[in-house]
């Protein structure tokens, strides 16, 4: 069902960006959001503070809020473990590919924000992303870099799991082809 | 037919071997073993294609005498009793160094030696190669030290890939190195068979400078289980890959109807709805994974319409989900909000993706099968309770 030749061309031009940007990343092994935004963190020198939550129905059920020194992902915690990674994954996207330095605070994000980070001065808030709807390109673009990141570090485990039973010298002989 | 046995084999073994060297260029441990065994392979395949029938005549067009010929592709065959006894020294982590490397120079000169010093010539229809007095002692001398060489190369060997055997648990591995047994107990009735060339030469100083068919059928049957030993673990992978992927697709097919059921009420949770869904590409793992989400998302975007209460008379969770998420698809279908102040009761997911997909189509199977598809559902009480199979 697609919209036209164009929308696939624009398509296939943000998956090969987010599928090259993912490429240069470094993932921690084993993986896990946490230590990924960690590192992330340190990288860019600025502090990344996680805040889960409990899902709400008036709220999205990840954000990201920038303020002056520091950024919040504020996430959904009662939910599944992958989703979870996910939506952690998803907001650190945002951090990744620059969106937090051009987003505008929507109303609607900025009130969630408020809604769950109520002892935050508003004024310190820059810009608030929220994990809604894929209509938005940051939205889309975000959404499939997280989803890249978690399918290389399920491919990284794949190939693992397959050469780890390799233990001899003669495993060498008759595994010459599991690489 | 005996060329034919030959040059087939010495093909086989040959465009394999050149085609694992040239791909694999590592050489170090544990990768020698590898190194040895194409080396092996490559070795037999040479002595088979020089020493068959067929051969003397083509390289006579080259200016090769026959009895070059002959030493060349015994000079070769005997290579390849040296690099297998090299790969049985690695195979049982031994260094190969000291009596191994003496054994193989020892038997390379003794059977040059012995084979220069009787001073054959080639003689009669067959070109077979005839000697006469104390060269008849030497040309068996030659046979001798080779049989003998190769009879303890295979012991070595044997004993080698036996220990290795026991070791390796149920697998290729194991069915590898037990194709290898095969071809090793070939390879000694192979050997064994150079036997009567010592008694023919001793009595009548005359030896078939090729090989017959029996020696080149047991050579060619060597030859098909070292190549099948090696490509055992291939195979196997193959197997397990299309099984993964046969697997992968069939979860995905199972999460369909639960998918497009949640994606129909809530269309902002689908990324792309024109995945192109490959079968044995990386797409479909994509694909899999983005349902997986996507399900996840409209479980969390459901919540504030679940029903106030699930009866779980049915027990399983799956199908404890599986009502849950068509009673709250219905509430949302007809603006029904929850009013409950109790925390959505939610089952926590399994930590991988794989998991995670099991469980999904568990919920998804459980809810095809409800009867009730909430897509098409007229309404749909706020309070759902759930009746299982068994009909409590």
């Amino acid at each position: 069902m697609s919209n036209g030749r164009g929308h696939d061309r624009s398509a296939d031009r943000l998956w090969d960006r987010c599928q090259s940007m993912v490429d240069q990343l470094d993932l921690p092994e084993p993986f896990d959001a946490e230590t990924f935004i960690g590192v992330l963190a340190r990288d860019r020198g600025r502090p990344i503070g996680l805040l889960p939550v409990a899902s709400r129905p008036d709220a999205p059920c990840g954000l990201v809020v920038t303020t002056r020194n520091a950024d919040w992902i504020i996430y959904c915690a009662d939910t599944g473990g992958v989703h979870r990674q996910h939506i952690l994954l998803h907001e650190a996207a945002h951090i990744l590919c620059g969106h937090t330095e051009r987003a505008a605070d929507g109303d609607a994000m900025a009130a969630a924000a408020r809604t769950l980070m109520p002892h935050l001065p508003a004024e310190l808030v820059r810009s608030v992303l929220g994990r809604t709807v894929y209509s938005e390109p940051d939205e889309r673009e975000a959404e499939l870099v997280a989803s890249l990141i978690l399918q290389r570090v399920e491919r990284r485990e794949r190939h693992r799991a397959r050469g780890a039973d390799r233990p001899s010298s003669l495993d060498t002989l008759f595994a010459v082809f599991k690489d | 037919m005996s060329d034919l046995a030959a040059y087939l084999a010495a093909a086989a073994l040959l465009t394999f071997s050149a085609y694992r060297l040239r791909t694999d260029r590592h050489g170090a441990p544990p990768y020698q073993v590898q190194h040895y065994g194409y080396c092996l392979m490559m070795c037999l395949g040479l002595a088979m294609a020089i020493l068959a029938p067929a051969t003397p005549r083509l390289l006579a067009d080259v200016g090769l005498s026959r009895v070059a010929e002959i030493l060349l592709g015994d000079s070769v065959r005997i290579a390849a009793v040296s690099v297998l006894m090299f790969m049985a020294y690695v195979v049982a982590r031994r260094p190969v160094r000291g009596l191994p490397v003496v054994a193989a120079v020892v038997a390379q000169v003794a059977c040059i030696g012995c084979f220069v010093a009787a001073r054959p010539v080639i003689s009669g229809p067959d070109d077979s190669l005839v000697t006469h007095g104390s060269g008849r002692w030497l040309l068996a001398g030659d046979d001798l030290v080779f049989a003998g060489y190769t009879g303890w190369t295979l012991a070595i060997a044997t004993a080698a890939f036996w220990r290795e055997a026991r070791r390796a648990g149920p697998g290729p591995v194991r069915t590898g190195i037990r194709l290898s047994l095969v071809a090793l107990a070939v390879g000694m009735v192979w050997t064994a068979w150079t036997f009567d060339d010592i008694v023919h030469v001793l009595r009548t100083g005359v030896q078939d400078g090729s090989e017959d068919l029996v020696s080149n059928a047991l050579g060619a049957l060597c030859a098909a289980f070292i190549v099948a030993a090696t490509l055992v673990a291939k195979w196997h992978t193959a197997y397990a890959v299309v099984r993964e992927r046969v697997h992968t697709y069939l979860v995905y097919r199972r999460l369909t109807p639960l998918w497009e059921a949640v994606r129909d009420e809530l269309p902002e949770i689908a990324l792309d709805d024109r995945h192109r869904v490959l079968f044995g590409g990386r797409s479909l793992d994509f694909a899999l994974y983005r349902r997986v989400i996507e399900i996840h998302d409209a479980r969390l975007a459901l919540r504030p319409y679940a029903p106030e209460q699930v009866a779980e008379a049915a027990g399983d969770e799956a199908h404890i989900e599986a009502a849950s998420l068509a009673a709250a698809l219905a509430n949302h279908r007809d603006g029904r909000l929850r009013t409950s102040g109790e925390p959505v009761r939610h089952t926590e997911a399994a930590k991988t993706v794989a998991a995670e997909a099991a469980w999904l189509a568990e919920v998804a199977n459980a809810f095809r099968h409800m009867g009730k598809d909430s897509r098409h559902a007229s309404a749909a009480p706020a309070t759902l309770a759930y009746s299982g199979e068994d009909g409590s």
